[in-house]
Parts: C-alpha cells; sequence; structure tokens
C-alpha cells in the first residue's frame, strides 16, 4: 500500500469571467500553488450566437460574455476547501449557477524535467 | 491561511494622520519594533521604502499593503492600522490610503508571505469589510473587526 497522497483533477467553470481575479487569491491564499485557466464558451452562448435555427428558443440558454476553465491538480484534501470557497465566492459575488466544480480522479501525475 | 495566526491586538492601531508615506511607515515600524523586539524597525522600515519604490502597494480601494521579507524575522506577522486622513503611497490614480496592512516574514517563509497576501485581499474584498475597519475606534476594536472578518472566509 502506497502512502503517496492521492490527486485529484479539480475543474471549475466560471460564467462570470470577472470572478477569476477572486478564485486565484482563494487558492492563493489556501494553499493551491498553480492552476492552468483557458477561455471557454458554454454551449448556450454557441447556440445563441452561431445557430440559427434556434434563435426563438435562445431564452432557453444562460446568456454570458464567456467563460473561464480552471484546472488543476491538487492532493485529495484540499478539494474540499476549494468547493467551499467556490461556494463562497458564488455567494458573496455571483448570481444562482455563477460556476460550476468538479473533481476527477489522477491516476499517475509528474512534472516533467528537461 | 488564517490572519488571526498572524496578528495580535500589540499590532492594531488609529492613527490621526500621517505627513507622508514615508512618515507613516516609520510611525508603523517604530511602534512593530516595540511590540516585535526580536525585528529592527529600521532595518523594516528601509525594507518598506525599498519594495515601495518598486512600485506603490496601494489600491484603488484606499488600501495599502506595504510588505518586506526580511532575514532577520524569525516569523510572519502583519500590523494593521487606519489612518483617519490616509496618506497616498505614489499611485497617481489610487486615493489616499486610510487602511494600512504592513506584512514582515523571514526571506525563506516567502510562500507564507503570497498566502498572507492572498488572505489580506481577500478580507478586503468582501462587502461590508473595510466600511467595518474604518469605523474601528481603537486597535483592539480593529483587531476584534479583523477576526470576526477572517473568520467569514473559508
Amino acid at each position: 500500500m502506497s502512502d503517496a497522497p492521492t490527486f485529484k483533477l479539480m475543474v471549475i467553470i466560471i460564467d462570470q469571467p470577472d470572478l477569476v481575479d477572486e478564485l486565484v487569491t482563494g487558492f492563493l491564499d489556501i494553499g493551491v500553488r498553480g492552476a492552468t485557466i483557458i477561455e471557454s464558451h458554454g454551449m448556450g452562448q454557441i447556440v445563441r450566437k452561431e445557430m440559427p435555427i434556434f434563435a426563438g428558443l435562445a431564452s432557453l440558454f444562460p446568456e454570458n460574455t464567456g467563460s473561464r476553465m480552471v484546472m488543476s491538480v491538487m492532493p485529495e484534501e484540499l478539494c474540499e476547501r476549494v468547493t467551499e470557497l467556490v461556494d463562497e465566492i458564488g455567494s458573496q459575488f455571483g448570481q444562482p449557477n455563477t460556476a460550476i466544480c468538479f473533481t476527477l480522479p489522477v491516476e499517475t501525475f509528474r512534472g516533467i524535467r528537461h | 491561511m488564517k490572519l488571526t495566526e498572524f496578528i495580535r491586538p500589540e499590532l492594531c492601531w488609529v492613527l490621526d494622520s500621517a505627513e507622508s508615506r514615508d512618515d507613516l511607515l516609520k510611525q508603523l515600524t517604530s511602534r512593530i519594533g516595540e511590540a516585535e523586539p526580536t525585528v529592527d524597525a529600521d532595518l523594516i522600515y528601509a525594507a518598506l521604502i525599498e519594495r515601495e519604490e518598486k512600485g506603490s502597494t496601494s489600491t484603488p480601494e484606499g488600501v495599502a499593503f506595504p510588505h518586506a521579507m526580511i532575514q532577520q524575522a524569525e516569523r510572519s506577522f502583519v500590523a494593521a492600522a487606519i489612518v483617519k486622513r490616509g496618506v497616498k503611497f505614489g499611485h497617481k490614480a489610487h486615493p489616499a490610503s486610510d487602511v494600512i496592512f504592513v506584512l514582515v516574514g523571514p526571506k525563506e517563509a516567502a510562500w507564507d508571505h503570497v498566502r498572507l497576501l492572498a488572505r489580506l485581499a481577500r478580507i478586503c474584498h468582501t462587502p461590508g469589510a473595510l466600511k467595518a475597519m474604518r469605523q474601528a475606534a481603537d486597535g483592539d476594536g480593529l483587531h476584534r473587526c479583523l477576526v470576526a472578518e477572517d473568520n467569514r472566509h473559508v
């Protein structure tokens, strides 16, 4: 049985890009040292803007100006704190459903050195 | 990272005024030297000024975070002050700063330094937090306010 820490991939998708600063500040505070942040588009945005056949039903899909996807591999014990952080940011600054987050198991993890 | 582990009432003050940024930092480091006898107030002052000269630590909200990592510090700590008549910290677009946090820590604890700065940023960004701090009547009141605000966060 290995004593190596278990890592998870934490994925957070935020519908309000300006809240990324709050998230990154929170990451630093609670000890997350790195993350990858990608500009992303929700399906609703694509349907609204690029699929005119659905134009009449656009109101079914949330309107936003883009989103950010934040990915970070972290020890399992940090995941719960990050989830609490996302809840806190959502309740303090966001609208309902401002963000979603989920974790995935990481089978292997290593930094590559050249 | 809980702020409460790094701040205590003896390091919180409410001041009337200061003539300038440098005068304020002189006053604060002198007080820090009294409360933390293991550190050299002059050394901290010089390090804070050196950091400010690289770029102001003020924010548009009227807060400043002067900070220094020095070899001599045995541990990280935060001092906080409300300066009723704030002082300009050097950034032309920012108003005078009246909420001041001084961070001091050992050079080998750089990550603690980053985390503390992040913690303070979160606390200051909480709706209503700065208003509550500015209403503190004295150092004890400011300390109580900071503990309460700290406890609101994950």
